[in-house]
């Protein structure tokens, strides 16, 4: 039924204008790969910035909003609040382990404890996903959710799991933001929202909890929800249509062709700090990555990855820029890397977990040695 | 030992694999720019990774993989998942004259990215849905439901005659 669409598509194809094959900048390009790869991270400088497209939508005065009597306080970050996985081995930054029914798929820092996703395949979709509380003492915890498709978010500093539903049989217009306490399994807080999404492949749009506020990204506007109000209203800093994020209240921002030009306040759009977008393919970093605490930023390269999906950083080193005060730091990458919540990084090599700080790049032996299977590491996202 | 080739024998196959492989690059970006960019760290990686390419004649495909291999890095950035919602398709009021229909590439162009990415991967590198969900970096189910989403609207911008009923689902 659609070998017609694919002779269309593959003779069409042939009448698409191609430019000149840059062929001596190919050549010098896998050359200054090689260098790349022998001497580690190069520099990073300032430059460009991003306009930011802000949009209005009509905000809401908190009407709807369904909130548990005792909402929680916002929590110092705990420095042993991190953890790290290896098959269905959880291992915690206090020295305690925990063993899950199942891989973890997806770690995420609360001040309750550490939640993780569990399941066979990476998939949030996949039917034997399931999220549990791994406490401090390494006891499990079953959260009972099936939450299916959707993408939640969490703040280290509190105890709640957010993420949103279709509210009722409304089709894509109407949602439910929630916030799932951890601690006891219930709703803390239910803020109702509306607005179109239809831009992700997720049964409702994908959230990003920091502090009070929920990012909810939805087509036609990143909407800001003030759970403990329940005022809706713009992000105007942050793009519509897009993976909501906000890290401590920064949030790293693109240019059009997706590479990161700054760090930026969520609140005010002001620049925290400008990135060099890099002058071509493979140029650059990949993604910027922002500590949990907001002090810090990775640049984090590009990576490649084999059909086993087994990647490796094409550097092995890569910049850690401190947001307030304007230096970096080179740090070796190792395999892996992720944040506490405090903002050290968490870098695994082979077997071994190191922790590393962003300002001296000194990293020393945490002592874990992790398990077979698949690593995941704190302080990243593992959704897709 | 690692082979590296000469300037000579790499320009040559360059001059060769550009033109498939930035096809390829445009359909799933859908922006030149873009696209000469994805074509070219995929020869540029090609390059620095020739020891691997045993046969000549395997080069085009190893550097086929290596693009794939570098769109799945780029699909699976949170920047890319952030995709832009598709323009709404107007409303029909009657029958389209089917003069007026746009031309396949130009309808893939009013898909969002991930959706159009989908129809690519499927119906132009022949990918299966599973090997399709490994290189966006989602499940097949979402690979099916943007499939079926995908189809129903080229199926309105093209027709019967490109798409018939019955078309929509794998």
């Amino acid at each position: 039924m659609t070998e017609r669409l694919s002779a269309l598509l593959h003779d069409e194809a042939l009448d698409v204008p191609v430019p000149a094959a840059p062929a001596e900048a190919i050549i010098a390009g896998g050359r200054r790969t090689r260098v790349r790869r022998r001497l580690g991270a190069g520099a990073v400088s300032a430059a460009a910035a991003a306009a930011v497209a802000a949009v209005c939508l009509m905000p809401s005065d908190g009407s709807g909003l369904r909130l548990a009597p005792d909402p929680a306080a916002a929590s110092p970050l705990d420095p042993a609040g991190w953890a790290v996985s290896a098959g269905s081995t959880l291992y915690l930054g206090n020295g305690a382990t925990a063993q899950l029914p199942d891989k973890v798929k997806s770690i995420y820092y609360t001040s309750a404890g550490t939640v993780v996703r569990t399941g066979t395949v990476a998939y949030t979709d996949a039917p034997d996903s399931a999220y549990a509380l791994v406490g401090d003492d390494g006891r499990v915890h079953s959260l009972g959710l099936a939450l299916g498709d959707r993408a939640p978010s969490t703040d280290p500093r509190l105890p709640y799991l957010a993420y949103a539903q279709r509210r009722g049989n409304t089709g894509h217009d109407a949602w439910d933001v929630v916030l799932r306490d951890v601690r006891s399994g219930d709703v803390a807080v239910s803020v109702p929202v509306d607005g179109s999404f239809t831009w992700g492949g997720w049964n409702a749009p994908p959230v990003a909890l920091d502090g009070d506020h929920v990012y909810v990204g939805l087509d036609d506007a990143t909407l800001d929800v003030d759970w403990r109000t329940g005022a809706v209203s713009t992000a105007s800093h942050l793009p519509a249509a897009r993976f909501p994020e906000s890290t401590s209240g920064r949030v790293a921002l693109e240019n059009r062709s997706g590479q990161p030009v700054r760090v930026a306040e969520v609140s005010t759009g002001a620049s925290v700090a400008e990135l060099s977008p890099g002058g071509g393919p493979g140029e650059g970093p990949a993604a910027v990555s922002i500590s949990p605490d907001g002090r810090f930023a990775l640049l984090v390269p590009w990576r490649t990855c084999d059909d086993d999906n087994a990647c490796v950083y094409d550097q092995p080193a890569s910049e850690v820029l401190q947001l307030d005060g304007g230096r970096s730091a080179t740090v070796d990458l190792g395999d892996q890397v992720g944040w506490t919540p405090d903002g050290r990084l968490i870098r695994v090599t082979g077997q071994g977990v190191d922790l590393c700080s962003p300002v001296t790049a000194v990293c020393d032996p945490t002592g874990i040695r992790l398990g077979e299977g698949p690593v995941k590491v704190g302080g990243n996202s593992y959704e897709s | 030992m690692i082979r590296r080739p000469g300037d000579a024998q790499f320009t040559a196959f360059v001059q060769d694999a550009w033109r498939p492989l930035y096809r390829s690059a445009y359909l799933l970006l859908g922006e030149h720019g873009a696209a000469e960019d994805l074509a070219q760290a995929a020869l540029t990686k090609t390059y620095a990774a020739w020891g691997r390419v045993r046969e000549p004649d395997a080069a085009y495909g190893y550097a086929r993989t290596v693009l794939l291999n570098e769109a799945r890095s780029l699909f699976r950035r949170t920047s890319w998942r952030r995709e832009l919602p598709s323009d709404d398709l107007p409303e029909q009021t009657h029958e389209p004259d089917p003069s007026d229909r746009p031309a396949v590439l130009d309808a893939l162009r009013l898909l969002p990215p991930r959706q159009r990415a989908v129809i690519v991967l499927r119906f132009y590198e022949d990918l299966d849905v599973e090997r399709t969900a490994d290189t966006l970096g989602c499940s097949p189910g979402t690979v099916k439901s943007q499939t079926s989403a995908a189809l129903s609207k080229l199926r309105r911008l093209l027709g019967d005659a490109v798409l018939p009923e019955g078309a929509l689902h794998d």
